[in-house]
């Protein structure tokens, strides 16, 4: 149970979140290259009537995209924090340890078999990023488990992966209509049709979270005395990244391979709580939040165009991961 | 009581144990010892499942095998040899001993409370509850491990070499623990390499050799017969009671 002043501090950063989310959402929806004025989609958002091509705008475009972005966060800081748990390394992250590629190569290849389904997509999505975390869990196994065989196993699928993808785009490039947003990410074409399958997994994905909380805290005191506490440690740990990967594989079926948001976010609130019922609640805050104003900033960097939010993850993210990795190494 | 009958245990299809027939007291101080490898550490594993076995482990008429993992914890703590540092605060980590007894909202309820407070108090680790592991000594850091195997609230507690690498007041106040808890009513079974010690210390000597009991009694009948020097080579003898522990090791 955290203690009164780290609730207090948790409480805060929990309200600050909550603040920055909804003002990012309103920047996001506000703000557009269509000519759309801000003024303009707020009034269309609170119901105000106004021009067809402007309320086509807010609802089809702005707002799934702006949803989209709150749910993907969400979904990859929480799954970037159960891998980070179950695995006691805090370098995990569904981006770097392949489960956005497993995830992105079935849902790539559902598109050739299925190409007007996205429920088939997310639903191969998932099977995708289940298949590369159980692929990257044994490898490191075999290896031995350690946290640097953990990482290098799943830096070996990735790039396997990211083979398959690169082949498959390559021989059929029809699959992906902007190869660059699929590969880095990229929210501007979601839609409200996407968000009815994956919101609803997303929400149920958090609440299974919330649900493993109390024995992923277990993990960092090591296996054996996990158990000894009364943990059947494999098993919770294989439902925490079956959880992990079912949120991952939401977020690129919607997004595409969106990296980093399940490194920094996590690692962020880690800082503020470290129980992870409440690191939860902030990581699906959180996370939102970042992705949001990610996306925004990347649609301002360069106004009235946009780049794909990926690359401004990536500029983000690279630093931050060489940071990490000093820090661990200082630790050493 | 934690009694072993036609129990075998091992690693990757090689069996390290082969009990015929142990019984753990409640309400004393067993100390389990041998010489490495002899399956000092597996026995206090297999007992609370880590490691799989054959056979029958009972305690009090249940077998553990039936039991589910929170029903063991209920019932046995296990401490390992080797503890981490995680990153949390020691109240956090002695609330983690509550873990098999929280109920559907998975949240301290205020007898859940009273119990971490009374393993706190007991362990004189309350004063340091929001200090974080990583800032405690080696010794702060054990009596808060086990303060959290305490507020387990279990009938047994198996711990793998509780003070190997203490200093000795740190070594000598776990002792007090341990003896006020066996006085309670608990059973207390410990893994060791100091063999004066466990003798001076504990109420029954456990030798095991190569995965097998081959003594277990009390420490006054052990010193004086050939089956300490059988399978470790060493004897004990009393000391004349000017000397830190009761028994002193002779070749």
């Amino acid at each position: 149970m955290p203690a009164t002043s780290s609730t207090a501090k948790i409480n805060k950063f929990l309200l600050l979140g909550i603040a920055a989310l909804l003002l990012f959402l309103i920047l996001s929806v506000s703000v557009g290259g269509s000519g759309v004025t801000a003024t303009q989609a707020i009034k269309v958002l609170f119901g105000a009537p106004d021009a067809q091509n402007v309320k086509l705008i807010v609802f089809s475009v702005r707002l799934p995209r702006a949803l989209g972005a709150v749910f993907c966060g969400s979904a990859l800081a929480v799954s970037g924090l159960l891998l980070q748990a179950a695995l006691d390394n805090s370098l995990a992250s569904p981006g770097i340890m392949g489960v956005n590629h497993g995830a992105g190569l079935l849902a790539l290849v559902a598109s050739a078999i299925l190409p007007f389904s996205f429920a088939g997509r997310t639903l191969f999505a998932f099977v995708g990023a289940i298949l590369a975390a159980l692929g990257v869990f044994l490898i490191s196994k075999k290896a031995g488990v350690s946290r640097t065989s953990l990482i290098l196993s799943g830096v070996a699928v990735s790039g396997m992966l990211t083979a398959m993808i690169n082949l498959l785009i390559f021989l059929k490039p029809a699959l992906v209509t902007d190869r660059v947003a699929f590969s880095l990410g990229s929210l501007s074409s979601v839609t409200f049709s996407q968000l009815v399958i994956v919101c609803p997994v997303v929400i149920a994905g958090i609440l299974c979270a919330f649900l493993l909380a109390g024995g992923v805290d277990l993990f960092a005191l090591g296996d054996e005395t996990a158990q000894g506490l009364g943990l059947h440690t494999a098993r919770h740990r294989i439902f925490t990244v079956l959880c992990a990967s079912v949120l991952a594989a939401a977020a690129v079926s919607v997004c595409g391979l969106i990296s980093f948001v399940g490194l920094i976010v996590p690692n962020m609130v880690r800082m503020v709580s470290k129980h992870t019922k409440s690191a939860l609640l902030l990581c699906s805050v959180w996370g939102g939040g970042f992705l949001l104003f990610c996306d925004f900033a990347s649609r301002l960097l360069v106004y009235p165009y946009e780049m794909p939010v990926g690359i401004l993850l990536s500029l983000f993210g690279g630093p931050f991961f060489i940071y990490m990795l000093m820090k661990r190494r200082r630790r050493l | 009581m934690l009694e072993f009958k036609n129990v075998t245990a091992g690693y990757g299809g090689k069996t390290a144990l082969r009990i015929d027939s142990l019984s753990l007291p409640a309400g004393q101080i067993t100390a389990v010892i041998g010489v490495n490898g002899s399956g000092k550490s597996t026995l206090l594993k297999t007992a609370v499942g880590i490691v799989p076995h054959r056979g029958e482990i009972r305690i009090d008429d249940t077998d553990v095998s039936a039991l589910s993992c929170k029903a063991r914890a209920r019932r046995i703590a296990y401490l390992p040899q080797t503890l981490t540092a995680p990153d949390m605060d020691a109240y956090t980590l002695v609330s983690h001993g509550r873990y098999a007894r929280l109920g559907r909202s998975k949240t301290l309820s205020a007898a859940d409370r009273d119990s971490i407070e009374a393993a706190m108090r007991l362990t004189g680790t309350w004063e340091m509850r929001d200090k974080f592991l990583k800032r405690l000594s080696g010794g702060e850091r054990q009596s808060v491990y086990l303060a959290m195997a305490i507020a387990q609230d279990t009938q047994m507690l198996l711990l793998d070499e509780p003070d190997t690498y203490l200093d000795v007041p740190h070594q000598l106040k776990i002792h007090t623990i341990l003896r006020q808890l066996a006085d309670d009513g608990k059973g207390i079974v410990t893994v060791s390499h100091d063999i004066a010690k466990s003798f001076s210390q504990s109420d029954r000597i456990c030798i095991l050799s190569q995965g097998k009991a081959a003594a277990c009694d009390t420490p006054a009948v052990l010193s004086t017969d050939d089956r300490l020097y059988a399978a470790l080579g060493v004897r004990v003898a009393k000391t004349n009671g000017n000397t830190l522990y009761d028994y002193a090791l002779t070749l």
